[in-house]
């Protein structure tokens, strides 16, 4: 009996079964992914590094090593278990041609290094994640080369010697557990013995890798300190495993976090979908369910044959979300199986994925159930006396209905109807705040991303150019001719140098704490602080979130900082966000520091922005070791993968929130006008046109739409922060402020999405035609 | 002067077809004029398709073939829009069920479809309502809730809003239907005054006491006009109501065999 009315159920409302059954599928779906996402990234990586045998602590150098020194300090550690040095021959810009259509490297930000495959650990592994081995003539070239440049097997590049042009073949694509990501700006091409040497011959820039492994990965960080306080070759960055491994796992990180958040959001959907069309049936049926109870039929039985219903909805959509899930997991794993080869899926996959789905479902009946409560309240008596006219509608005084004429009669007679039964509308209105959130926070991430502010939250001043000296002591010559060139020329509106010392500071245990220690005038090219401001005055210091974290310092604090064995006493003026070179720094002003300059950096604003190409080849022209980058491609070219990423993201969001604008407005206007055709075929009866009950339902609609986008708006401005701000804080950079693009958030999103939700209202009130006063 | 003819049906026909694409003609041939101010109550045994009549000549449903004028417009071959123009325009409507908004007040429900015709100003039409409802007796009703009211009030009601943009006819779907017999008194009063004020008005009933006070009976019988029945203004101080009844029965008894 129980499960004829069941079914019966389900085909009264078909449509809205499906609808319901469909939006359960895609949140499941995306929840599935998310969580599927995260464990296989653990998975992956874990493989990935175990193929590529990773190094634990690698110190970049450049200049001369002493290699027994070096072996002598591994063999006496305790904390090492191997060691290698690898010579990266760097090739400049200007001389490398990767790109099909001849374009040199010259303004990237990336430092492009030829290697041979080294022989102890950390392996460049090809696209099968086997250790690569590269023939003569031929070249194994970076993932990350392969994604920007569309580059394939077969392909040639060119490096540009005094001696002449050295043509590869694009062998096969390189996987690096160090550098694949585009965060990090090296990259690694892998070439033979034999043409590494005759390259060698005729560049003659090498710079080296200091690699090791621990014997207990718990041992990196005393690694890291014992390795700068030995005194051995250290002119570079220093970068542990765990600052490579976030920095590999950032993208999909961030891309698990906006899906689940995604899932959220279609769950509150899906949940005030199903209490809508609860409310809706039981208001539709009250009189059947009044007869059933004045029969006496228990509460709890008609309550089963809804909750069973619902029942049956929430599995078949969870089941449907678990098989589409698999059909979406290639659109967001290629990132993942492009960098690192997904790891072989186990059947802890798949329990995943069906215990994400069917905690979807779970969520959703449990808002059901309390929905389907909603019967207990149907009274027997009050129903049958009223001829199931019943409950929802009351009069509404305000605004009067008196010769209005039949434009503003409609819309009047609209505005009260929403008044007399505002729950639909207060639910259109949530489901709408929702979908303008779910669209506009990743639209809002990639306007964030693309804007000259965002380096600003990486540690990265605001400017046009910059010219990076990362050995200090060979670019003298060219620091001081740079600022002679700067002084002179009548382009420049201003400059300015900063010097970075090797420094240490103590954390609360006393250990001490590597830092970047960076001198300069922060007036022009400062970078923005979550806290307080940069320094002033030579007592000043600002030091780095992640500096702040270790040390538990704060404004106002005193902070002590060693360089080059002296100590210097500072007053922490403000906290910023760093995201470079592992994120511990600190910067002071002025005041004279005692030390051999390890870094330079020259930032420089142009008068007219328009000069930046040429101003790059001048300056290249006059300087043989910097590296210059123009500021708009470094943010391009470091948060590429993440932008287009998001681009992706805002455009799948946005059908989707197009798709739901569109089932949502139809089953809404259904169910509107399946619970008011009485009222609409005594209004038909009365003369009103359709056009005119249109109009009304029309005004009801846009009504709760467009107080729903009024309140996404808001939402986002209020909430949207603090949501993206800890998705970024994996980044090392919690304090994010928006930067919105006016136009899309308040103008173009909002206007596409009400023009659906019009253009639908408008198209499903055609069903209004269909009433007559003799069907009713 | 003879009195005006306002309505005029010509071979009117009325087709049903099932899902089974079988064909039945449920009106048949039917012609008849109707002049201003007569009152008409139609009555026939059950199944014999008043309600369908009614519905077809006032344009709430089309007729399969057949002319309906109406002030000399023909409205059968009308769009549904063009239908709704005359409803709004030339017909007022009373149902079995009041059929009142609950989300309007009592006066806003009477003035609705005036308020969508705007053809006089506010104070006129305001002024309008009020007398209507005062003939009604509900006037002291005007803001009230539509759910706080009897059926009796709430017929009363949907009379005055059928009156409301001085139709050319009233037509009236079983009216009393719903109500006890003292309310059902009441209710007829308001249509006799309303007829006697010069209101044309159309009726269906099953109840030979409300087709007793129309002027004109007319019986349907298997979809066609069967008898027409003069029987005069009805006065209440002529106390001819139990004889008129009588006729009335006669022939519904006659019918019905």
């Amino acid at each position: 009996m129980i499960s004829k009315q069941i079914k019966q159920e389900l085909l009264k409302a078909r449509t809205i079964s499906l609808f319901l059954a469909l939006f359960i599928a895609v949140a499941s779906a995306l929840c599935a992914n998310a969580v599927e996402l995260v464990y296989s990234l653990n998975q992956t990586i874990r493989q990935f590094y175990e193929a590529s045998s990773t190094s634990h602590l690698i110190q970049m150098h450049s200049g001369d090593i002493d290699e027994n020194r070096i072996l002598r300090y591994a063999d006496e550690s305790d904390l090492i278990s191997k060691y290698e040095i690898v010579e990266m021959l760097n090739v400049r810009g200007d001389a490398l041609t990767i790109r099909q259509d001849g374009v040199t490297q010259l303004g990237s930000v990336i430092d492009n290094a030829f290697v041979v495959q080294n022989k102890e650990f950390d392996f460049l592994l090809n696209s099968n994640n086997e250790i690569a081995e590269i023939e003569n003539g031929y070249i194994g070239v970076p993932v990350y080369y392969q994604m920007v440049y569309g580059l394939k097997e077969g392909d040639s590049i060119t490096v540009s010697t005094d001696n002449g042009d050295y043509r590869f073949v694009i062998a096969d694509f390189i996987r690096d557990s160090q550098m694949n990501s585009s965060y990090i700006s090296s990259k690694r091409f892998l070439v033979s013995q034999n043409d590494w040497d005759k390259l060698n011959s005729n560049i003659n820039d090498v710079e080296y890798i200091i690699e090791f492994q621990v014997k207990n990965l718990k041992m990196v960080s005393q690694l890291e300190v014992d390795y700068l306080k030995s005194g051995l070759p250290s002119n570079g960055p220093l970068i542990t495993y765990s600052a490579i491994r976030l920095l590999n796992m950032l993208t999909d990180i961030v891309t698990a976090s906006v899906l689940i958040l995604a899932a959220i959001f279609l769950v509150c959907i899906s949940v005030l979908c199903v209490r809508f069309a609860m409310i809706t049936s039981i208001d539709q049926e009250y009189m059947e369910i009044a007869i059933m109870k004045g029969l006496g039929i228990s509460s709890k039985y008609i309550s089963d044959i809804y909750m069973r219903k619902y029942m049956i909805i929430a599995f078949i959509g969870c089941v449907i979300g678990f098989g589409m899930s698999f059909s979406i997991v290639g659109v967001v794993q290629n990132n993942l199986a492009l960098y690192m080869g997904i790891a072989e899926k186990s059947l802890v996959n798949y329990l995943l994925q069906s215990v994400a789905c069917l905690a979807i479902a779970i969520i959703v009946l449990m808002f059901c159930k309390r929905a389907v409560n909603s019967i207990r309240n149907v009274n027997a008596v009050e129903a049958l006396q009223q001829n199931g006219r019943i409950g929802s509608d009351r009069t509404i005084r305000h605004p009067s209905m008196k010769a209005n004429g039949r434009m503003l009669t409609s819309v009047i007679l609209g505005i009260k109807y929403m008044l007399g039964y505002k729950k639909p509308y207060i639910i259109i209105c949530g489901i709408f705040t929702a979908l303008l959130l779910l669209v506009l926070l990743p639209v809002q991430i990639v306007t964030t991303m693309k804007s000259e502010e965002f380096s600003t939250y990486m540690g990265i001043a605001k400017c046009d150019l910059r010219v990076d000296f990362q050995d200090a002591k060979k670019a003298n010559g060219d620091i001081e001719r740079l600022i002679s060139i700067l002084e002179a020329d009548s382009d420049i509106q201003s400059y300015g140098l900063y010097e970075t010392f090797l420094a240490y500071s103590d954390n609360t245990e006393g250990e001490a704490v590597y830092l970047n220690f960076e001198r300069g005038d922060y007036s022009e090219f400062g970078v923005s602080c979550n806290e307080g401001h940069l320094p002033k005055n030579e007592q000043e210091i600002g030091i780095s979130h992640l500096l702040a974290n270790e040390t538990q310092k704060t404004i106002g604090d005193k902070i002590v900082i060693e360089v080059n064995s002296k100590e210097y006493d500072y007053i922490v003026s403000g906290i910023y966000q760093d995201i470079t070179n592992g994120g511990k720094s600190a910067k002071i002003t002025y005041q004279t520091v005692d030390a051999p300059v390890y870094r330079s950096v020259v930032n420089i604003n142009l008068k007219e922005k328009k000069n930046i190409a040429n101003k790059i080849r001048e300056i290249d022209g006059s300087i043989s070791n910097g590296k210059i980058t123009n500021l708009i491609d470094y943010i391009s070219q470091t948060m590429g993968d993440s932008i287009a990423k998001f681009i992706q993201l805002s455009w799948i969001t946005m059908i989707v929130v197009l798709l739901i604008t569109l089932f949502t407005i139809s089953i809404f206007m259904k169910l509107l006008v399946i619970k008011y055709k009485d009222d609409i075929s005594t209004m038909k009866g009365i003369g009103l046109n359709s056009s005119d009950i249109r109009l009304q339902y029309m005004t009801r609609i846009i009504f709760g739409i467009l107080m729903g986008i009024i309140l996404g708006e808001i939402f986002v401005r209020a909430a949207g922060q603090p949501i993206i701000g800890s998705i970024m804080s994996g980044m090392g950079a919690s304090k994010i402020v928006f930067v919105i693009n006016p136009i899309l958030t308040y103008f173009a999103i909002p206007l596409v999405i009400l023009v659906v939700a019009v253009s639908t209202t408008f198209v499903s009130g055609k069903m209004i035609n269909k009433i007559r006063f003799m069907n009713t | 002067m003879g009195k005006m003819k306002i309505l005029s049906v010509n071979s009117l026909n009325k087709t049903f077809e099932t899902e089974k694409n079988i064909k039945t003609q449920v009106l048949e041939d039917i012609s008849f004029d109707v002049e201003e101010g007569d009152f008409i109550a139609i009555m026939g045994p059950s199944g014999s398709r008043i309600s369908t009549l009614l519905y077809n000549i006032s344009g709430m449903d089309k007729p399969t073939s057949g002319n309906i004028e109406i002030d000399g417009m023909d409205i059968s071959k009308l769009d549904e829009d063009g239908l709704a123009d005359v409803r709004l325009h030339k017909f007022g409507y009373v149902f079995q069920q009041p059929r009142l908004l609950k989300t309007l007040t009592v006066e806003e429900n009477i003035m609705l479809a005036a308020s969508v015709l705007n053809k006089e100003d506010k104070s006129v039409m305001q002024r309008k309502c009020n007398s209507l409802m005062e003939k009604a007796g509900i006037k002291e009703l005007a803001r009230r809730d539509i759910s706080t009211l009897s059926g009796g009030q709430a017929q009363r009601v949907s009379i005055c809003r059928s009156m409301m943009n001085d139709p050319k006819v009233i037509f009236a779907d079983e009216p009393t239907g719903a109500l006890n017999s003292r309310t059902s008194d009441e209710v007829m009063e308001l249509f006799v005054g309303m007829n006697k004020s010069g209101s044309t008005i159309m009726l269906v009933t099953h109840d030979s006491k409300v087709a007793a006070k129309a002027s004109q009976v007319w019986f349907l019988l298997d979809g066609q006009i069967y008898q027409k029945v003069e029987l005069g203004q009805w006065d209440q101080s002529s106390q001819s109501l139990l004889k008129r009844q009588e006729q009335v029965n006669e022939i519904i008894t006659k019918l019905e065999v």
